[in-house]
């Protein structure tokens, strides 16, 4: 058996006894029997690969029968197919044929994970998939063997989400090598994990990952249901799936999680989340996910609880000032000169005194420009990198600001909207907040603070109208649970924190039922 | 979890968050009682008391049928035509009182932010903000109350604490207790101050009915009615002790005047925005429920889903808001003189005493078994 298939809990398909491999090549004209006769079967095979440089077909002999070995040879790890297959062959005396493709396999690849392939379909399958396979003449199966991989990246530390104490191992681009990541931190036998193959024309695989004890039915069956429904052509990263798979795509904010962190997505897998892992992208998506998911850092557990209380309330500030800062800037400098302080006032009316713009064109002017950094410097090579730090700090900042293009306050203002907008722990969730910065700031142009109020009630409601795979997305504070609120706003210590959230209808609310408060050992009233 | 979906529910805290946010919410504009002077508080006291009891009359109504609501219970105590016309006539009143509700905020717009901006933008604004959550159904209405409710809850009593520490307020301004006697309490209290806030909860015999938990919404309702009852009160002393009773008389959006008057560290000063806060969410939710409760009621007439007449209805209004006074004083004279007396007491009280022993009557008719009067 393969790797994978040791992994993966093999679906049991409700349309009856159709293979994964048929569901996959059933749009495809490629015949699906497998014949009795080598040549046959070598032949259709050439005629599918005939064009390819790295595909093989090598003529062995295994005792009395004919045989080849296909296989991919980037596929596959060339040197373990010499050692372990061209080679077995012929060190084997043959005192005894065998006479099916049973007894060949036990004879000559009895150390070796296999699989057998009765359809012409899973030949092809397989070969795909970097096994190599073994026809031999006059038998019904072909013998496929795993080989070895072949390289991939090795699991480094998270790019995106840096943390300071707790684990450093992030996903890679290898779907197993990620299950296995979870697998390590999870050792329970009721993590299971479906696959799924997705893409007509990549036929990637995608797993969903749950902890069958925990995890409702319902959202399960609404999440295999949703990705069975997915017809698209490639499938390239796990992000092509996340847009296939909301409750509704027309809104700035994300409706589904995405880690590059194991422990994170263990976490919610352990609070009744389904994980969604797709090969080749080292970003898990997990499901449903709330609001208040973008404002956890998985750090905020490895830390005592008072700090990370602290720096989630912080979170939701920095959103709240990445979304509103610029706006009231506009607001107040243009509608309503009286609600600020009068020094305050005075000092910001003197230093746009030889601005030759209105506000909102001297915002708009700096968060454009902001927005052309921080894309260049996403972009930008490496060895330039440099380029844009500079020429965003001593040219764009200072040089406008001393040529009286735009005032200093404004800088500020840009420059702490922008940090602020990092914040939080997902990328993902900023993107929202710069988006609907801008449109913030024509309300603010046009209706002055009653259009601030008016764009945030706007946003709220549209907010509580969000569901993520029917669970709503500001569910533990609209609709309002005070038994969740435990780890929302605040971390509670780890003791406090005894239930599961209720909006996902686990199957065991509860984690831990004894009292656990830690306290020093009992002194017998002095007496000893 | 789909079915959650199609049946539209409100939980019970959301259910007492809308209920407080109606119930200050345009008292926290124009003030209640200001007339009477230092003594608005008492006869806020009393009629929130006599608000308790009225709302209780309301869910014993609405338990004789559980389930239904205002326009369908009128079906079943007047039968079918009759309820229907009926049920009209308080559509009608509902989206009067919501035209009224909003304009009161449009004045307050126009006349403390915006002086130069036409009435019109802000009550086409403001509606649209208002038909796009009812278009999203009860339940998103019900959950945009519970994001909204801290704030608005802590800023209010933040302003009281606020003047309070600004030392602006001057508690001889209560005294005297009753100096003209109960007289002029007691006149304020029926029918003004019992219909406006408290009478006008006949809007919430259209959303009870779609609480998950019936049997305890009484309850609810009539402990957030006397929790809203002592906030309003809490604003009362407030605009009394900081204004005095002369400016009092005078002024016409006596919190906003009030919290005029803070200013913390020289830094904390002008948070008038913070009190067009409180009031732009609180009037939101006022003429949200009006509306809705028309809508139902035109629903229940028509036997065509609500969502479909959100944006005529809300179009309707919004130009309503505009055509129904002149001007503020006008308004306001209607409000004091015209709309208790003519509007809210046969809407509040008469009607609902007259269909309650019909209903009465036909529900044990009902619950013999003769089951000839359905709803639909």
């Amino acid at each position: 058996m393969g790797l994978s298939d040791f992994l993966f809990k093999r679906r049991k398909n409700k349309k009856g006894d159709s293979t994964p491999e048929e569901e996959i090549f059933q749009n495809e004209n490629i015949s699906k029997e497998y014949f009795k006769s080598l040549d046959k079967n070598k032949r259709s095979l050439h005629e599918l690969f005939k064009q390819t440089f790295d595909f093989s077909c090598d003529d062995i002999r295994l005792g009395e029968s004919e045989a080849c070995v296909c296989y991919l040879g980037t596929m596959l790890n060339i040197h373990s197919l010499t050692d372990k297959v061209l080679n077995v062959p012929r060190e084997t005396s043959v005192s005894k044929n065998p006479k099916n493709i049973e007894e060949i396999r036990d004879r000559y690849f009895p150390t070796m994970a296999f699989e057998y392939a009765d359809t012409f379909h899973k030949v092809v399958w397989h070969i795909l998939n970097g096994f190599a396979v073994i026809m031999v003449d006059g038998q019904e199966k072909a013998l496929s063997l795993e080989i070895g991989d072949t390289e991939k990246r090795a699991i480094t530390e998270p790019s995106t989400q840096t943390i300071i104490r707790g684990p450093k191992e992030a996903f890679t681009e290898d779907i197993n090598t990620n299950i296995s990541l979870i697998r390590k931190r999870i050792k329970n036998p009721y993590l299971i994990f479906e696959d799924f193959y997705i893409g007509g024309d990549t036929k990637t695989t995608v797993a969903i990952g749950y902890v069958s004890t925990i995890t409702n039915e319902d959202i399960l069956n609404e999440v295999r249901e949703r990705i069975e429904k997915i017809e698209i052509g490639a499938v390239l990263d796990s992000g092509n799936i996340e847009e296939m798979i909301v409750d509704k795509s027309f809104t700035p904010f994300p409706l589904v999680f995405n880690t590059e962190r194991p422990d994170s997505i263990c976490s919610h897998l352990l609070e009744g989340k389904v994980a969604l892992i797709v090969d080749g992208s080292p970003f898990v998506l997990a499901v449903p996910s709330v609001f208040t998911d973008f404002f956890q850092s998985s750090e905020d557990y490895y830390q005592p609880f008072l700090m990370p209380s602290f720096i989630r309330i912080i979170r939701y500030m920095s959103f709240m000032i990445a979304l509103v800062l610029p706006s009231l800037y506009v607001a107040l400098s243009t509608f309503h000169q009286e609600l600020m302080p009068t020094q305050l006032l005075i000092s910001i009316q003197a230093q746009r005194e030889g601005v030759p713009f209105p506000a909102v064109i001297e915002i708009f002017m700096m968060e454009l420009t902001f927005e052309i950094m921080r894309e260049a410097g996403v972009r930008m090579p490496r060895a330039v990198g440099q380029t844009v730090s500079i020429v965003g700090a001593l040219v764009i900042g200072q040089a406008a600001v001393e040529a009286g293009l735009v005032s200093s306050v404004l800088v500020i203002i840009v420059a702490f909207t922008a940090i602020a907008s990092f914040v939080s722990p997902i990328y993902s969730f900023s993107i929202a907040t710069r988006l609907l910065r801008f449109v913030l700031i024509l309300f603010a142009a046009v209706f002055g603070l009653y259009g601030v109020l008016l764009f945030l009630i706007i946003m709220v409601i549209h907010l509580v109208s969000l569901r993520s795979f029917g669970v709503p997305y500001l569910a533990s504070v609209a609709p309002f649970k005070l038994t969740d609120q435990d780890d929302v706003f605040l971390r509670l210590p780890a003791w406090a924190n005894k239930r599961r959230p209720s909006y996902l209808f686990p199957k065991s609310p509860v984690k831990e039922k004894k009292k656990q408060k830690p306290s020093p050992p009992h002194v017998q009233g002095g007496k000893k | 979890m789909k079915q959650q979906k199609l049946m539209e529910k409100l939980s019970l805290w959301q259910l007492a968050v809308l209920l407080f946010t109606f119930e200050i919410g345009s008292v926290a504009v124009v003030g209640v009682g200001n007339d009477l002077r230092q003594d608005a508080w008492i006869a806020v006291a009393i009629s929130t008391l006599l608000g308790a009891g009225i709302v209780s009359f309301y869910i014993m109504l609405l338990k004789r049928a559980p389930g239904k609501n205002l326009f369908e219970l009128m079906t079943i105590s007047f039968g079918k035509w009759l309820g229907k016309g009926i049920g009209l006539l308080y559509v009608f009143y509902f989206f009067y009182i919501a035209e009224r509700v909003l304009r009161d905020f449009c004045e307050l717009i126009t006349t403390v932010i915006f002086e130069n901006t036409p009435i019109e933008i802000i009550s086409i604004t403001m509606m649209g903000v208002i038909a796009y959550m009812i278009y999203l159904g009860l339940e998103v209405f019900g959950r945009t109350g519970e994001i909204f409710i801290p704030y608005v809850f802590t800023f209010t009593i933040l302003i009281g604490f606020a003047t309070f520490f600004s030392g602006e307020m001057d508690f001889k301004n209560l005294l005297p207790v009753m100096a003209e006697g109960s007289g002029p309490i007691i006149q304020h209290i029926f029918p003004r101050l019992l219909t406006f806030p408290f009478g006008e909860l006949i809007t919430f015999m259209v959303i009870i009915p779609y609480v998950t938990q019936f049997n305890k919404a009484g309850k609810v309702s009539v402990i957030t009615v006397l929790v809203s009852g002592m906030i309003i009160i809490y604003g009362t002393v407030i605009e009394i002790v900081t204004l005095g009773t002369e400016q009092l008389e005078r002024t016409v959006f006596p919190l906003l005047s009030a919290a005029r008057y803070i200013s913390l560290l020289e830094f904390i000063e002008r948070v008038d925005l913070v009190v067009v806060f409180i009031v732009m969410f609180g009037i939101i939710t006022k003429v949200s429920v009006f509306f809705f409760a028309g809508l139902k009621g035109l629903e229940h007439i028509t036997n065509i889903s609500y969502r479909y007449m959100v944006l005529p209805m809300a179009t309707i209004i919004s130009y309503g808001t505009i055509l129904i006074s002149d001007n503020f004083a006008e308004h306001i004279e209607e409000g004091i003189r015209f709309i208790p007396h003519y509007m809210h007491v046969p809407f509040q009280f008469i009607l609902p005493a007259l269909f309650a022993p019909l209903l009465f009557w036909r529900t044990k008719k009902q619950k013999r078994g003769s089951d000839t009067n359905g709803s639909k």
